[in-house]
């Protein structure tokens, strides 16, 4: 009897089972790949010093690309997922390109104080690059972006201030924002103030009606 | 209720006088001094000034209309605050559809319509369909509203409802929605078009013009509930637009004449009671297309209109029913268009009326596409 035939049999089954496996491992890892989201795990720990140190799997000048490519389309929706997949990867944190990009796609979801932290993090990297050409152009961005949006500024560490917004029709972009300002998400503006992004309009703060105007920074704590 | 039928005789004998005493009778040209407003987007040669229309905020502030060569229209507001006149513009909207699928959209933007006493407003926006939207310095879209078209909004004195005319099918109706929740009243159907809505100052009663083919009517309903005794009026004359008059429940309307259409326009006004309407002004200019609303000043009640006379510029006269008084004012502008007025208080709290006037060119034969000016009528501080 050829007691062999088994025994091959088994090798050969097993080494079909390991490239089995090996392929899925491949597809597996491909499909990770694939997604532009595959960066996303420490979104949620900003000062995470991981989040700092973290390499990229995917390529950020093609992502930035694509997330262009729908912007220019007028789908900032769709790019937002490629912007967010490259939050952690330092090499983007140091891409002009790649701020620039997640500004505009930001401020097309009208996520607006996200879209201010990147203008804030590619204005740092102009100033280090000394990109003259960048810095003016962050500089016109910035002023465009001022006179349509009006900020609220307070100390940092004010305790919640309780702000509605008093117009007649309430939006979700206005109510967004000030979900935002009600979480803490804003912006630092110095060492010890904190600035918030609304939309223009008639707000009531903490019992007293304001106008906020398009272009104007309002003092939230001379309102206490 | 009496008081109208009075004024509208003060105001009768008052241009019967005023025309005799017309004659050279001009403003004093040191208090009128208007300056061009120049809109904050960036402005071509063939862009087009229409429709101004003063708020009743507190400071100086009013919306108008640009038209560029494609005939897309913006909205535009300035405001003199600080001692500068200040313009922007109302921004387009980023969420439309058209805009979202990289299409290049018409955009109107038209029929402001201010709220009481603030520094927001209604408008309707035509961007691959219309809509009415807010305007507080941002645009917000005017939510659950009944179906149809909206041609016209008007917000009621205390602010807590809209009144529209929405299209419908093969007329209009008038529709009141109250702003806090609640359901919406149909007021009124119609099938002619019915515009130039007109709120009385409790807030009670509406006016409108009905327009069909070929006709014209005054109509009178409540503006609270249902009306099946609305009142349509045939006044005999084509009506064009309305405005009320302040402090009373009179009306001014722009008409055309049905017995001589190539008469020119005629400024009418109507008690409370829909007795015959009396001419006040015969000959005046309106632009081509829409009839602005009558101007005429909430602080005295005087009426600006602009006279149909191109030899002299089209000049604009101001009626003071108090002395029934025509007078021309001396503005430095010529081919005069359109007026509007407001009234604002000044630092001493005194009410101010501020003129603003549409008009082709500037007096230097440059730029002769129809420009925006802008002044008060008297001292206001830091104005020169």
């Amino acid at each position: 009897m050829d007691s062999s035939r088994p025994r091959a049999l088994l090798g050969w089954t097993s080494q079909l089972a390991g490239a089995v496996l090996l392929g899925l491992a491949i597809m597996i890892s491909g499909c990770v790949t694939l997604s532009p989201e595959r960066n996303r795990g420490l979104e949620g720990h900003p000062n995470s010093s991981k989040r700092r140190t973290l390499s990229c799997d995917r390529s950020v000048a093609g992502d930035t690309r694509t997330a262009e490519r729908h912007l220019e389309r007028g789908r900032p929706e769709l790019a937002k997922p490629y912007i967010e997949g490259l939050a952690t990867c330092l090499e983007a944190q140091k891409s002009l390109r790649y701020l620039q990009a997640a500004m505009n796609v930001y401020v097309g979801v009208g996520a607006l104080n996200p879209s201010w932290v990147h203008w804030q993090r590619a204005q740092s990297q102009a100033i280090a690059l000394q990109d003259a050409e960048a810095l003016a152009e962050l500089e016109a961005w910035a002023s465009r972006f001022r006179s349509m949006y009006t900020m609220l500024e307070l100390p940092t560490g004010t305790p919640s201030l309780e702000v509605t917004y008093d117009g007649p029709f309430a939006d979700e972009a206005t109510l967004r924002q000030l979900h935002a300002l009600r979480m803490g998400d804003g912006f630092a503006v110095s060492e010890d103030r904190i600035g918030f992004w609304l939309l223009p309009g008639r707000y009531k703060f903490a019992g007293t009606v304001e106008d906020l105007l398009p272009g104007t920074v309002f003092q939230g704590d001379e309102r206490k | 209720m009496t008081e109208i039928p009075r004024l509208s005789a003060r105001w009768f004998c008052g241009l019967l006088l005023g025309s005799m005493l017309f004659s050279g009778s001009v403003h004093g040209a040191d208090d009128l001094v208007l300056k061009v407003v120049e809109p904050a987007m960036k402005r071509t040669p063939e862009m087009q000034m229409q429709s101004p229309l003063w708020s009743s905020s507190r400071i100086p502030l009013l919306a108008f209309e640009l038209t560029d060569r494609s005939q897309k229209t913006f909205l535009g507001t300035s405001v003199f605050f600080d001692g500068q006149l200040r313009s922007s513009e109302v921004p387009g909207s980023s969420a439309s559809r058209l805009g979202g699928i990289g299409g290049e959209p018409s955009r109107a933007d038209s029929s402001v319509g201010w709220w009481p006493g603030r520094r927001d407003f209604t408008f309707i926006r035509h961007l691959g369909g219309v809509e009415l939207m807010h305007y507080d310095g941002t645009v917000r879209r005017v939510p659950n509203l009944p179906p149809g078209e909206v041609l016209e909004a008007s917000l009621t004195p205390d602010g807590l409802a809209l009144i529209l005319s929405i299209s419908e099918g093969s007329g209009t109706k008038l529709v009141r929605a109250p702003l806090g929740g609640g359901d919406s009243v149909t007021l009124a159907r119609s099938r002619e078009v019915l515009h130039s809505l007109v709120v009385s100052a409790d807030g009670e009663s509406l006016s409108a013009i009905a327009t069909g083919r070929g006709t014209t009517e005054l109509m009178r309903l409540s503006a609270t509930r249902a009306d099946q005794s609305s009142s349509k009026i045939d006044v005999g004359y084509e009506l064009l637009s309305l405005a009320g008059v302040p402090g009373s429940e009179g009306l001014l309307a722009y008409a055309r004449s049905l017995k001589n259409p190539g008469g020119g326009y005629t400024l009418l006004a109507f008690s409370t009671d829909g007795a015959e309407p009396e001419v006040l002004a015969e000959g005046l200019y309106l632009p081509p297309g829409l009839a602005p609303a009558p101007a005429v000043s909430s602080r005295t009640g005087d009426v600006f209109f602009i006279k149909a006379d191109p030899g002299s510029g089209n000049p604009v006269l101001r009626f003071d029913p108090s002395t029934g008084l025509v007078e021309r004012l001396a503005l430095s502008t010529a081919g005069n268009q359109e007026v509007a007025v407001g009234s604002f208080a000044d630092e001493s709290g005194t009410l101010v009326d501020w003129l603003a006037v549409i008009a082709i060119g500037d007096g230097s034969g440059e730029r002769v596409v129809n420009q925006l000016y802008v002044g008060p009528i008297g001292q206001w501080k830091g104005w020169r």
